[in-house]
């Protein structure tokens, strides 16, 4: 039997605030899959109730025919006897052990012969390239080093599972680059299943088979990155992922314009309207910054009023009548320069009431 | 005094804050260095010349050997249980799931406000081998001349000594397993090690510094502790190193050899506070892991599942029998027409404490407790308020005198600071304090001086620099910042510091045994003195006074603390 995570009908509360709200989801195994959302909004309650930290108020959940955890039952596996890997943001590496008994520990505790601890130690310090630093205790490691010790602990014990709990936020935006590629090549040389919390949205993009979308403890949206990013179910998840714009508009004899800037123009033929979203001749576009065109024969005009270099790429500010709209170009696409005029096309337009 | 130097200082060269920084330091030499001096001094001179020969040939006395084993063996002993005690109930509250933690939590601190010379008096009325009521009762019970237990020992004092230091330990290790980062141990156990083992393991080792700091201060306290070996040793001829210089001095009348022989003794206090504080640096500088929880989560707490009501009741127990059993005895006993009666409603009197009230020793001492405690800790804390602010604030040189001054007297035990004030302000200086209320009044201010510090740099350090560069670049003088800004501030700094002080100088007897004269006692003192005289009972009535007093001001305090919180910000 494959061992798949099965969460039903999963409940949290704490005291008048529901953490999570009847949660189901099934992840599969040798999935790379993350929990995505603002903070608070149920991911770490729910990565913890999984581990088996926190009780459940509702609800039962499974490692393949395994019942972990279930509410009804009152029957909670302690976490020690799971067999799950676990990262904590913090790191949580004992101050009082150097790297090797870290990683040795949790293997010592275990009836394992002496030689094969030493030997998995050793392997899961080569796979987080922390060999040659056995000796060393983490006050004197580095933040994306303590957390490979964290790493390595957890994969020594070949765990079915292994859980992450934001594990890069507390790394600087040079080590999390790297500590994100790193993780996906191990997940793969290891094949384990991996559930990963996060609030940085490219970090889920990168790392995840799947992946799901939480806020204030409902579910979103459960889908791949792709189909999230371009098929978002709706507004919040739109916003949520990637940069976007949400520009009000109206309709006026079935063609649509900016709200307030029936002059700028109506938006292009080719892009299709939702009629269905639009209530009094009201609603809402929404799109990427990256997904208007700029052109000569633009249906759309408008005034660029800031231009900012971001190095790749160059970031627009055009005022269409009252309202602002992003654009991103590459920095090789467009010549326009601050109080240009410009005319815009939309690739891609996704419509939601007002 | 400050405020005159502080003004002048606007235009001048030579600026206020040399005259400040002068005055401080003249202010903690004479109050706590010249003391403190005087005694190495006395110790190691005979007539301005070096003699060392004495030194080792009164140490080698027989009764100064014994005090010095004795107080060695107490200390242990009493480091030890408490250790134990402190180290087991701070894990049941911080931990466990056991219930009404916050309540259990305050209990196991209420012993620390108690003074312990008064559950060393309730002790003695209930265990003492024959007329305790515990004893008796257990005698008359099991039909035999054997007493259930002898408070007149070293055991007895080890026990009751153990009750009220025990806190030291409970404190900074209840501290330590709260700021503690709970993934040290959820990640230990998600990788499938025991319970046990995590305990062993990760969470002992890790809070160690702590259990040895709170250890090394419980050490430091019972090492040089007068009351409870006081009251239970000397009746068996038993001495410490505190109770045998207050006998040597008290019996002689303060002769030289007497005091000579304290100075010896008080230098070995001096020292092995001085080892004792070293090594508690020592500890909590190797021991300083980042231990501390980014975020806060609550801690994994173990479940003591079908444990848990019996450990609840032996809590209670404990409880019961080290705060309301010697509180209500010493209530009940203050009561009594005789001492030695039961405690029956006929024998029962309200007449002790009229008789307390009215009589002019009685009234004399709590007016002269209020006096000083009041007065000293007004005086400490502006005193203490200005060291911090040149310690803190200033940009002198010369402030690391100010900063070993400070915390020296952290290392003196009152023992040492009556015995130096007592080689300094009799006359050898031209001033002689001698049987008045000022010497107390003088040794008071050089003992509570560091707690006055503490809690005045603690606050001083949280006024940022830039609030008070603000108001200087806005036009302020130095004084006018110092005024609206910086002292609006830290007063609650400065009111904790009186508080900090008026209590425990309230119950002061350490000190003040070796200090009084016949029109200066203080309530402590007289406590003792009737405890010693005899009069049980007058004693009791008298204690019974003191701990409405101390209750009173500790919720005071309480109050006047919880309501100052969000108080000091900035930057």
């Amino acid at each position: 039997m494959v061992d798949n995570i099965r969460l039903i009908d999963v409940t949290k509360r704490f005291g008048e605030v529901t953490a999570v709200n009847r949660l189901n989801l099934e992840i599969k195994q040798g999935e790379c899959f993350s929990f995505l959302g603002p903070s608070g909004c149920g991911k770490t309650t729910t990565l913890r109730m999984l581990a088996g930290f926190e009780d459940l108020d509702e609800g039962e959940m499974y490692v393949g025919d395994t019942l972990v955890s279930s509410s009804v039952k009152k029957y909670y596996l302690p976490p020690e006897k799971r067999g799950f890997g676990m990262v904590f943001q913090a790191f949580a590496v004992w101050p009082h052990m150097n790297v090797y008994e870290n990683v040795a520990f949790p293997l010592r505790v275990k009836k394992i012969s002496r030689e094969e601890v030493d030997r998995r130690t050793r392997e899961a310090l080569a796979n987080t390239r922390l060999a040659g630093l056995e000796r060393s205790f983490p006050g004197e490691l580095s933040g994306g080093q303590q957390q490979r010790i964290a790493l390595a602990r957890a994969i020594a014990l070949n765990p079915r599972v292994l859980l992450l709990d934001e594990p890069l936020s507390n790394l600087d935006p040079h080590n999390r680059e790297s500590m994100r590629f790193e993780i996906k090549d191990l997940q793969r040389q290891l094949g384990v299943t991996i559930l990963f919390v996060t609030h940085d949205q490219s970090e889920a993009m990168a790392l995840s088979d799947r992946m799901l979308v939480m806020k204030d403890g409902v579910v979103q949206q459960v889908d791949t990155p792709v189909n999230i990013y371009y098929n978002p179910a709706n507004r919040f998840v739109f916003s949520f992922i990637g940069l976007s714009n949400f520009v009000p508009v109206e309709m006026a004899d079935g063609k649509v314009h900016v709200g307030g800037a029936k002059d700028a123009g109506f938006i292009g033929k080719q892009t299709q309207i939702d009629k269905s979203v639009f209530s009094s001749h009201k609603a809402v576009a929404a799109f990427r910054p990256s997904d208007v065109v700029f052109g000569e024969t633009g249906s759309i005009g408008g005034k660029i009023v800031r231009r900012t270099f971001l190095g790749e790429l160059v970031d627009y500010k055009v005022k269409v009548g009252e309202h602002d709209i992003r654009v991103q170009k590459n920095r090789r696409d467009v010549q326009l320069k601050e109080g240009d005029t410009c005319r815009m096309d939309f690739r891609r337009i996704l419509w939601y009431e007002r | 005094m400050a405020r005159l130097n502080l003004q002048s200082s606007s235009g001048k060269k030579f600026g206020g804050a040399e005259i400040v920084l002068a005055l401080s330091i003249a202010v903690l030499v004479v109050i706590v260095a010249v003391p403190v001096f005087m005694i190495l001094y006395n110790a190691f001179t005979v007539d301005g010349r070096l003699n060392i020969g004495d030194v080792v040939s009164i140490i080698r006395e027989p009764d100064t050997y014994m005090a010095l084993r004795n107080s060695l063996i107490i200390a242990l002993g009493v480091t030890g249980l408490g250790t134990f005690l402190g180290v087991l109930f701070s894990y049941l509250v911080a931990r466990t799931d056991l219930p009404l933690k916050s309540l259990m939590k305050l209990l196991f601190i209420v012993p620390f406000m108690l003074p312990s010379f008064i559950g060393a008096i309730a002790w003695k009325v209930l265990l003492s081998p024959r007329g305790g009521y515990i004893n008796k009762m257990f005698m008359d019970l099991f039909n035999t001349t054997k007493p259930l237990f002898n408070i007149y020992s070293v055991a007895g004092i080890i026990v009751v000594e153990t009750m009220y230091l025990f806190p030291f330990v409970f404190m900074q290790v209840s501290a330590a397993l709260e700021r503690m980062d709970p993934t040290l141990e959820e990640s230990a156990r998600i990788s499938g090690v025991p319970l046990g083992t995590i305990m062993r393991k990760i969470t002992f080792p890790l809070i160690m510094p702590s259990i040895v700091a709170g250890a090394l201060l419980i050490a430091l306290y019972s090492l040089a502790h007068f009351g409870v070996p006081a009251i239970l040793g000397t009746e068996i001829g038993f001495y410490n190193i505190p109770t045998l210089i207050y006998r040597k001095i008290h019996s002689s009348g303060g002769s030289f050899a007497s005091i000579r022989t304290g100075t010896v003794l008080a230098t070995i206090l001096i020292a092995s506070a001085a080892l004792i504080l070293y090594l508690q640096k020592l500890v909590l500088k190797s021991g300083r892991y980042s231990i501390i929880a980014g975020k806060s989560m609550r801690p994994m707490l173990m479940k003591l599942r079908k444990s848990k009501m019996p450990i609840l009741i032996l809590c209670f127990i404990y409880i019961f029998i080290t705060v309301i059993l010697p509180t209500v005895t010493i209530m009940l006993v203050g009561s009594l027409k005789t001492y030695g009666l039961p405690f029956e409603l006929k024998n029962m009197t309200l007449r002790n404490f009229q008789y307390i009230i009215n009589w002019r020793m009685t009234r004399q001492a709590v007016s002269n407790s209020l006096f000083l405690s009041l007065g000293a800790a007004f005086v400490t804390m502006l005193a203490g308020t200005i060291i911090s602010y040149v310690i803190v604030k200033m940009k002198v040189k010369g402030k690391f005198i100010l900063e070993f001054l400070g915390v020296l007297p952290f290392s003196v035990p009152g023992t040492v600071i009556a015995l130096g004030v007592i080689l300094t302000w009799s006359g050898k200086f031209g001033i002689n304090l001698y049987n008045t209320t000022w010497i107390i009044f003088v040794a008071y201010i050089a003992r509570y001086m560091a707690f006055s510090i503490k809690s005045n740099s603690a606050a001083l350090e949280q006024v940022h620099d830039s609030l008070e560069e603000a108001a200087r670049s806005c036009g302020a003088t130095h004084w006018q910042s110092m005024k609206d800004i910086v002292l609006p501030l830290i007063r609650p700094g400065m009111v904790a510091a009186f508080f900090l002080i008026l209590l425990p100088a309230l119950r002061e007897l350490t000190t003040s045994v070796l200090l009084y004269g016949p029109r200066t006692r203080t309530i402590g003192v007289a406590i003792y003195a009737l405890n010693e005289d005899g009069e049980t009972v007058l004693a009791c009535a008298l204690a019974t006074f003191a701990l409405l007093i101390i209750v009173f001001g500790e919720i005071v305090i309480r109050r006047i603390l919880s309501a100052k919180e969000g108080g000091p910000s900035g930057g």
